[in-house]
């Protein structure tokens, strides 16, 4: 029987596959050692991270990360106790204007920490893990790119909570919809949450996070690939 | 944590009661430990969710309580209300489920968190606490509460006691003495009054004014003065509140109380002692009135009426207390209109009485309050007697009016011919009432069970009111009506997002606090009051006295139903102060959007309270009991 595979599935292929690469840089290698779940693990058995970053722009050769934020959510609850937060030392001037947006001075980051250490740091805590986040280009590019693992792919899970929206949406028709973090959660009648910085952007994304999940499973057990089918 | 990173969270914790009364630091915690949940509309909560849990908080989105014995509602919360606390301590079974109404977003406080900041915070201990009444004592410190707690009292005004105010050097005659003495004694110590001992015990009370009546009179000024002194003499103990102090020289109509300490005479507070204090008003407006010989006069003079009530409010005095001071105002206008009267038309052509029905007869005016009154007549009238009744009891009626007392919607007035009847008409119509009880009959009753005496002949409205107790008291079937009809209206237990359950002629939707949950507790204390016999119409001494009848009330059912109208009364005084301050139309009606979501949850407290308390005495009263015989 011919079998299509799915992304996970692929996934973990490349997985499997860069641990033959000799250019996979050491200090990585045990994530990449770590086995990823499969389409049918349940999502109360995975980690599952809600991660958002602070960008200077979406240009991943040009602009930096500014800041990293996100938590954990286990067994179907927002745990705010396992939330961070990290300030990242710009490798370049800061244009006035983004920090205005990012409500981040230049003289906060100054004082932040060293990008790769960072990236370093959260890479392997998400290492095995489901990451979730709000339009994954963004993320997953800036970790590619500051973890110089271009040639790679990042053995991790990704979710995208917009395009999981879009595809809960499509049978409504209705073109020109919001997709911004703040207009689906106001469609769906969260509070509006005013705070731009990363920790109150994933906790944002996580709570849309788990509104979609209960539309997609009511009360079937979720599992896995059905999320990531839609996360494409 | 950084709170700016979320202040999302920390702002709804600040702004959350109990939340809000911690520190930032307790806040921090609270925060910190949150998780957030989301459930959709077919969802529920139910037992381990519950029990032993923790505390819930509804961030967006609308769930009910449903009371698993008999799945009727228990409550419908929605953003910013919590629960879970009553099941903290309890394990396996949850006493109801939680249904989700909407999609809900819901945050989550584990119950050790909440454990330690029970201890470290007696606020939210008393709001968490698991029975209503603690909760609902706890969400007011009257500045007349007799409460033992140190912390919060001592930051209220007005805590000084009687003993600190008073004057120390009281002027004191023997008894025995003569009244030249006692003038001689007041006019070198430069006081008004003296008190009159034998021994160490205080006799009497002699006043200038005594005097000057006793000369003006050709009294001999060598009797001795306890032929002028009066006799009674309102005394009040050191430790007081200077509140009970002013509320017992409104009551009594006095200017000066000697103070005891032990028992011991340790000094003498005069109103001139209380000068600083505002709500000295009632006590002026009440002597003026007194001496107000007027109609037009006492007309301006109620014009400080509202000003009264709201001194009173802000001066964070009990409901309670406000509603006796401005009965006694009530019976003063009445009095005083009734002494004019009869100046006007002259005397009466035989005894008779003016009663107060209602709120007034029960104490508990408010400054809404219409007129309710009626007139006991010795004996039959004749025409011309009959006439001179209608035009005194019209007069009264007019002028309370125009003293801010609106005329009464249900016309029960003494102006009304059917409300100014002999005694034998009165016994006729209690007898009436209780056999016969239809709707009317029942309404009728329910103003006349609250009667007190205001004016006349005394001995009309105590032989009446023995009448009635004895008929009623082991009148099942009277009891039985009363009940039905006294439970008829249910406290708004379904509390759409707020109160969506009247509407008002602008279709505004509206709470009635009045109609929708305090004339509910007052009509359950009349019920019990009666079948204990109690002679006072007083909600609360009618709910004590049955507390003290065996078999009747529990002592803590007493208590929270005692608590809860203190709360609703509360809630029900502030509301109309706000609307004399913003000049708006004062009434009832409150709108749910104005109660603050701190009173919004301490009235669903109230409302299960009085709900709980109506199915019971149906149990009791009505045929739903005794079907179980």
């Amino acid at each position: 029987m011919f079998h299509f595979s799915t992304p996970l599935e692929k996934l973990e292929k490349k997985r499997l596959k860069a641990l033959y690469n000799p250019r996979l840089p050491e200090k990585f290698r045990s994530i990449y050692q770590t086995p990823l779940p499969t389409d049918n693990t349940p999502l109360d058995e995975c980690r599952i991270f809600s991660i958002d970053f602070e960008t200077t722009g979406l240009d991943f050769q040009h602009d930096t990360v500014l800041s990293i934020g996100g938590l954990n959510i286990s067994k179907g609850r927002i745990e705010f106790d396992s939330s961070f937060h990290r300030l990242l030392k710009p490798n370049r001037s800061i244009k006035g204007s983004t920090a205005v947006i990012n409500m981040i001075t230049p003289e906060q980051l100054i004082n932040g920490d060293d990008p790769e250490e960072a990236m370093n740091w959260l890479f392997q805590k998400l290492s095995g893990g489901v990451v979730i986040t709000h339009c994954k280009t963004i993320e997953y590019n800036f970790m590619l790119k500051i973890l110089k693992l271009e040639q790679f792919d990042l053995p991790l899970v990704f979710l995208d909570t917009m395009a999981i929206e879009h595809h809960l949406m499509s049978s409504s028709r209705s073109l020109r919809q919001d997709f911004t973090l703040a207009g689906i959660r106001n469609r769906r009648g969260f509070p509006p949450y005013e705070a731009h910085n990363a920790l109150a952007d994933s906790l944002a994304t996580a709570e849309l996070f788990l509104a979609q999940v209960k539309d997609i499973f009511g009360k079937v057990r979720p599992t896995l690939g059905a999320l990531v089918k839609r996360s494409q | 944590m950084d709170q700016s990173l979320l202040p999302n969270i920390y702002d709804f914790i600040a702004h959350t009661y109990p939340f809000s009364q911690l520190n930032t630091l307790e806040q921090d915690a609270v925060a910190t430990a949150i998780k957030i949940s989301y459930h959709s509309v077919d969802d529920e909560l139910n037992d381990e969710n519950l029990t032993g849990a923790g505390l819930y908080m509804i961030r967006a989105g609308i769930v009910e309580e449903i009371n698993k014995s008999d799945n009727s509602l228990r409550a419908r919360l929605s953003v910013g209300d919590s629960f879970g606390y009553t099941q903290i301590d309890k394990e396996g079974e949850s006493d109801y489920k939680v249904i989700f109404v909407e999609n809900t977003l819901l945050y989550f406080i584990p119950k050790q968190v909440l454990q330690f900041l029970l201890l470290k915070n007696q606020a939210v201990g008393n709001y968490f606490n698991s029975k209503e009444w603690v909760r609902l004592s706890s969400s007011h410190q009257y500045i007349d509460e007799q409460t033992q707690s140190t912390g919060l009292s001592s930051t209220l005004q007005n805590e000084k006691t009687v003993g600190q105010t008073c004057e120390r050097d009281v002027t004191t005659v023997e008894d025995g003495s003569s009244i030249v003495h006692a003038a001689q004694v007041i006019d070198s110590s430069d006081t008004e009054v003296a008190l009159v001992t034998k021994e160490r015990d205080i006799v009497g009370i002699v006043s200038k004014s005594d005097i000057s009546h006793a000369v003006a009179t050709g009294i001999s000024l060598n009797d001795p003065v306890s032929s002028i002194m009066s006799p009674e003499v309102v005394k009040i103990d050191a430790d007081k509140t200077l509140i009970s102090a002013l509320e017992l020289m409104i009551m009594h109509n006095v200017k000066c109380l000697p103070v005891l300490n032990n028992g011991i005479l340790t000094g003498i507070l005069t109103t001139h002692n209380l000068m600083q204090n505002t709500q000295l008003q009632s006590v002026y407006l009440l002597q003026e009135i007194n001496i107000t010989h007027s109609a037009d006069k006492l007309v301006s003079l109620s014009k400080q009426h509202a000003e009264i009530f709201r001194t009173l409010v802000e001066s964070n005095i009990q409901p309670h207390t406000i509603q006796r001071v401005m009965s006694r105002i009530a019976d003063s206008f009445t009095t005083q209109l009734l002494r004019i009267g009869e100046d006007l038309y002259g005397k009466p052509p035989f005894p008779y009485a003016w009663i107060a029905a209602g709120s007034l007869a029960r104490n508990e005016l408010q400054f809404l309050s219409d007129q309710d009154n009626a007139m006991i007549l010795q004996q039959e009238p004749n025409e011309e007697e009959a006439l001179y009744f209608q035009k005194l009891a019209s007069f009264v009626c007019q002028s309370l009016e125009q003293c801010g007392y609106p005329l009464c919607n249900g016309n029960y007035m003494a102006s009304n011919e059917r409300w100014r009847v002999s005694y034998s008409r009165w016994t006729e119509y209690f007898n009436e009432w209780t056999t016969n009880t239809d709707k009317e009959a029942i309404l009728n009753s329910q103003v006349f069970l609250d009667i007190r005496y205001i004016f006349g002949d005394q001995k009309l409205v105590t032989r009446l009111l023995e009448h009635l107790r004895n008929t009623i008291r082991e009148n099942k079937r009277f009891l039985a009506s009363l009940c039905t009809a006294s439970c008829s209206v249910l406290p708004p237990l379904g509390t759409f997002r707020q109160f969506v359950l009247t509407r008002d002629g602008k279709n505004n939707a509206f709470l009635n606090i009045k109609k929708q949950a305090i004339n509910l507790i007052v009509e359950l204390g009349r019920l019990y009051g009666l079948s204990a016999g109690c002679s006072s119409s007083d909600t609360y001494q009618r709910l004590e006295a049955a507390a003290n009848t065996k078999g009747l009330l529990k002592k803590d059912e007493f208590r929270e139903l005692a608590e809860a109208y203190t709360f609703l009364n509360g809630v029900r005084c502030n509301h109309q102060v706000t609307s004399i301050k913003e000049k708006t139309e004062m009434s009832n009606n409150i709108d749910p959007k104005k109660l603050s979501q701190f009173e919004r949850n301490h009235l669903r407290d109230a409302f299960r309270i009085i709900a709980r308390h109506q199915a019971g005495a149906k149990f009791r009263f009505t045929s739903g009991g005794m079907g179980l015989f």
